[in-house]
C-alpha cells in the first residue's frame, strides 16, 4: 500500500530558476505563512494525492474527492497563519480534510463559488483508461463505508486515519487535536465494534487476498 | 495493519486534473479575499433510489409554456433535492432557486424515507405550486411554501399539469387501483379535478394505458399517449371534458407548440438488429411534428440513435431534444436544438441525464436540465454556451420546472 514516502512526502524536487532546490514541508509552510503562493502550490502538488485518496476513503466517490481536495487546500490557505510543528504539515492537512468531510455540505457551500470556477474535466472522463476500476473502487468503498458508518463519528475518523491511511498515532493525534492515548483507545474500540458488526472483519481470507492483490502497485 | 478491512488502492487524480486543480487553486488564492461567509444553512434531509425514478417520471412531462401577457416576476427554477446520496435512505425536498443558482430555498419536505416526492407544476400565474408526495398525494401550496394543503390521495401518480386558466389540474395516474377506498381506478388513466381538489374525474376509463397528458395552450384540448398491447403507442387528442377522443398518429410524448397549432412527438422505429444489445431489433426514437388535427406529419430527425423528448422554444421557432447514444452499455445524451422544420440541428452538449425533465426558460434564453453522475441542476444558454451547474450538493438535485415569467438575473 502506501509507502512512508508517499504518505509523509517530506521531500520534493523544486526546479527553480537555475538549479534544483529541495525544500521540506516545514520550509514550505513557513513560506506559505508569509503569503507565498508558489510555496503553497508546491505543497499542493506534494500532498494532493494523499488528500485525494483520504477524501475518497471518507466519501466513496472519486469525483467528490476531487472537489474536496480543492476545498481542503482552500481551507488550509485560509488558515495559513497557523504555526505548525515541523513535519506535521500533512497530518494537519488531513485534519482539515477530516473537518471538511465532517461538515461537508457547509464546506461545499462555502466554496461553491470557487468550485464553480474549476476548469471542467475532459468531456468524457468516463472513457478514461481506468474508469471501470474507478467505478469498481466506488462500489467497493461504499460497502466498506456502510459498515464504518455504524460506528460513532469519532471512531470512524480515527479508524479512517490510522487504519485506512496508515497514519501514526502521533500524527492522528495532531490531525484530530486529541491526545495520543485517546487515539489509541478510540481505535481499539472501533476495531472491537467492527469485529462485532462484521464477524469476518480482519479474518476474512478472501478479503485479505483481495486486499493484498489490490495493494500491489 | 494489512489485515484491516480492505479498501481500494491509492489512485492519482485522473488525467491532468492535478495540474488543473493546482492552476485553479493558485488562481483562487491570488484573489484578494478567499474568506467567504457561510450562506444560510439549509435544512437537509434524506431519500431513496426509486424516488429518483418516480421523480423522473413525475417531472418528465414537457414544461413548455406560453408567455402570458401582464406583469411578470422573475422566473425561478423548482427542483427536487435529495439530501443524501445513499439509496433507500431519507427524504427528498422541493426547493426553488433563481436562474443563477442564488436564493435557494426549501419549500416542502417529502414524507419520509422513500417519500416519492415529485415536482408537479406551477400554477399559470406562478403564485402556487402543486406537487406529489408519497407517489400518491397531491398537495398545493403558495409559491413561498406557505399554506400547504392536501388535495387528493390515492393511486400511483406520475405527474400533474395545471390547466392554462389555472382552474383545473390534470393528473396522470400510472397504477390507479390502489385499494377499495381509493377514488382512483384503472391502469394508466388521465384524471382531472378542480384546483381545490374537488370533482375528481377519470377522463379515459380505458383498459389501455394513457400517459403524459398535456393541455393545449388554450386549455380546450388534451393530448396524451396511449399504449396499446404489444408496445404500440399512439397519440390521442380529446376535449377537456374527455369527449371526442381521436387518434392522430402512432407515437408518444406529444407536446403542443406554443401557438397550439402543431404537436411535436416521438415515435419508436425498429432499427437494425444489434447482437451486442439484444437479440431482437433495437428500437430507437425519432422526432416528428404534425398539425394539431393530425395532418401533415413530418419526420424531423433521421438516424439510428435515439432522439427523444422534444420541447418547443417559447417562440415556437425551435425545438430542443435529447439525442442519446448507447456506448459501452451506458447512455450518453446531448442536448440538441433544431428549427421547427428540422433544419439546422445543432449539438449543444451538456450531457443531460436523459430520463429527467429539461425545459427552456420562459423567455427562451436558457435551457435547464439535470446533468452528471452526481445529478445536479444545470443551465446553459440556448446557443449552448455558458454551461453551469446551479447546485453542488452531489446528493442529487433534479430539475423540475421554470416558474412562469421572465428569467431572473
Amino acid at each position: 500500500m502506501t509507502s512512508v514516502d508517499d504518505r509523509v512526502g517530506n521531500w520534493a524536487l523544486v526546479v527553480g530558476h537555475e538549479r534544483a532546490v529541495e525544500l521540506d514541508d516545514s520550509v514550505l509552510w513557513s513560506r506559505v505563512r508569509t503569503g507565498d503562493r508558489d510555496a503553497f502550490g508546491l505543497l499542493f502538488e506534494r500532498h494532493a494525492r494523499t488528500i485525494y485518496n483520504y477524501c475518497f476513503r471518507r466519501v466513496g466517490s472519486w469525483d467528490a474527492a476531487e472537489d474536496l481536495v480543492s476545498i481542503v487546500f482552500l481551507e488550509a490557505w485560509r488558515r495559513r497563519d497557523k504555526s505548525l510543528p515541523a513535519g506535521k504539515e500533512l497530518p494537519w492537512l488531513l485534519g482539515i480534510a477530516t473537518n471538511v468531510v465532517r461538515n461537508r455540505r457547509r464546506a461545499e457551500r462555502r466554496y461553491a463559488a470557487a468550485l464553480r470556477r474549476v476548469p471542467a474535466p475532459e468531456p468524457e472522463p468516463s472513457f478514461a483508461e481506468d474508469s471501470d476500476d474507478r467505478l469498481a473502487d466506488e462500489a467497493w468503498m461504499q460497502r466498506a463505508l456502510q459498515l464504518l458508518s455504524r460506528l460513532p463519528r469519532r471512531e470512524q475518523e480515527v479508524f479512517a486515519l490510522c487504519a485506512w491511511s496508515e497514519l501514526s498515532y502521533e500524527d492522528a493525534a495532531v490531525a484530530l487535536h486529541i491526545p495520543v492515548g485517546t487515539v489509541r483507545s478510540r481505535l481499539s474500540r472501533a476495531r472491537a465494534r467492527l469485529r462485532e458488526l462484521d464477524p469476518g472483519f480482519g479474518h476474512d481470507e478472501t478479503r485479505m487476498q483481495i486486499s493484498e492483490e489490490a495493494i500491489e502497485p | 495493519m494489512r489485515d484491516e478491512y480492505a479498501i481500494p488502492p491509492l489512485r492519482d487524480l485522473p488525467g491532468d486534473r492535478l495540474a488543473e486543480r493546482k492552476r485553479h487553486l493558485v488562481a483562487e488564492i491570488a484573489q484578494p479575499s478567499t474568506r467567504r461567509r457561510i450562506p444560510a444553512r439549509a435544512v437537509l434531509v434524506l431519500v431513496a433510489a426509486f424516488v429518483v425514478v418516480v421523480v423522473g417520471t413525475a417531472t418528465a412531462f414537457g414544461t413548455v409554456r406560453d408567455l402570458l401577457s401582464g406583469p411578470r416576476v422573475n422566473s425561478k427554477i423548482a427542483y427536487i433535492h435529495k439530501t443524501t446520496d445513499r439509496y433507500l435512505d431519507g427524504r427528498s425536498e422541493l426547493w426553488v432557486m433563481n436562474a443563477d443558482g442564488s436564493g435557494k430555498r426549501m419549500l416542502a419536505r417529502g414524507g419520509g424515507p422513500g417519500s416519492g416526492l415529485g415536482f408537479g407544476d406551477w400554477s399559470p400565474d406562478g403564485r402556487r405550486i402543486a406537487f406529489i408526495n408519497r407517489y400518491s398525494t397531491v398537495y398545493v401550496m403558495n409559491a413561498d411554501g406557505s399554506g400547504q394543503r392536501r388535495l387528493t390521495q390515492g393511486g400511483e401518480l406520475s405527474g400533474l399539469r395545471w390547466s392554462p386558466d389555472g382552474r383545473k389540474i390534470l393528473l396522470s395516474c400510472l397504477k390507479c387501483a390502489a385499494g377499495p377506498r381509493s377514488r382512483f381506478s384503472g391502469w394508466g388513466e388521465v384524471y382531472v379535478m378542480y384546483a381545490d381538489g374537488s370533482a375528481l374525474r377519470n377522463l379515459t376509463r380505458d383498459p389501455r394505458t394513457e400517459w403524459r397528458p398535456e393541455w393545449s395552450p388554450d386549455g380546450r384540448k388534451i393530448a396524451f399517449g396511449r399504449l396499446e398491447p404489444g408496445e404500440r403507442s399512439e397519440i390521442v387528442v380529446m376535449n377537456a371534458d374527455g369527449s371526442g377522443k381521436r387518434t392522430l398518429a402512432d407515437g408518444g410524448g406529444p407536446v403542443w407548440s406554443p401557438d397550439g397549432r402543431k404537436i411535436a412527438f416521438m415515435k419508436a422505429l425498429p432499427g437494425a438488429p444489434d447482437e451486442r444489445v439484444s437479440r431482437s431489433s433495437v428500437r430507437f426514437h425519432e422526432i416528428y411534428v404534425m398539425n394539431a388535427d393530425g395532418s401533415g406529419q413530418r419526420r424531423l430527425t433521421r438516424n439510428e440513435v435515439s432522439d427523444d423528448g422534444p420541447q418547443w422554444s417559447p417562440d415556437g421557432r425551435r425545438i430542443a431534444f435529447l439525442r442519446g447514444v448507447r456506448r459501452g452499455g451506458a447512455w450518453k445524451a446531448d442536448l440538441y436544438v433544431m428549427n421547427a422544420d428540422g433544419s439546422e440541428q445543432r449539438n449543444l452538449g451538456g450531457r443531460p441525464v436523459p430520463w429527467f425533465a429539461y425545459a427552456w426558460s420562459p423567455d427562451g434564453r436558457l435551457i435547464a436540465f439535470t446533468r452528471g453522475r452526481g445529478f445536479e441542476v444545470a443551465v446553459m444558454n440556448a446557443d449552448g454556451s455558458g454551461l453551469r451547474d446551479l447546485t453542488h450538493s452531489r446528493t442529487g438535485n433534479f430539475f423540475g420546472a421554470w416558474s412562469p415569467g421572465r428569467t431572473g438575473g
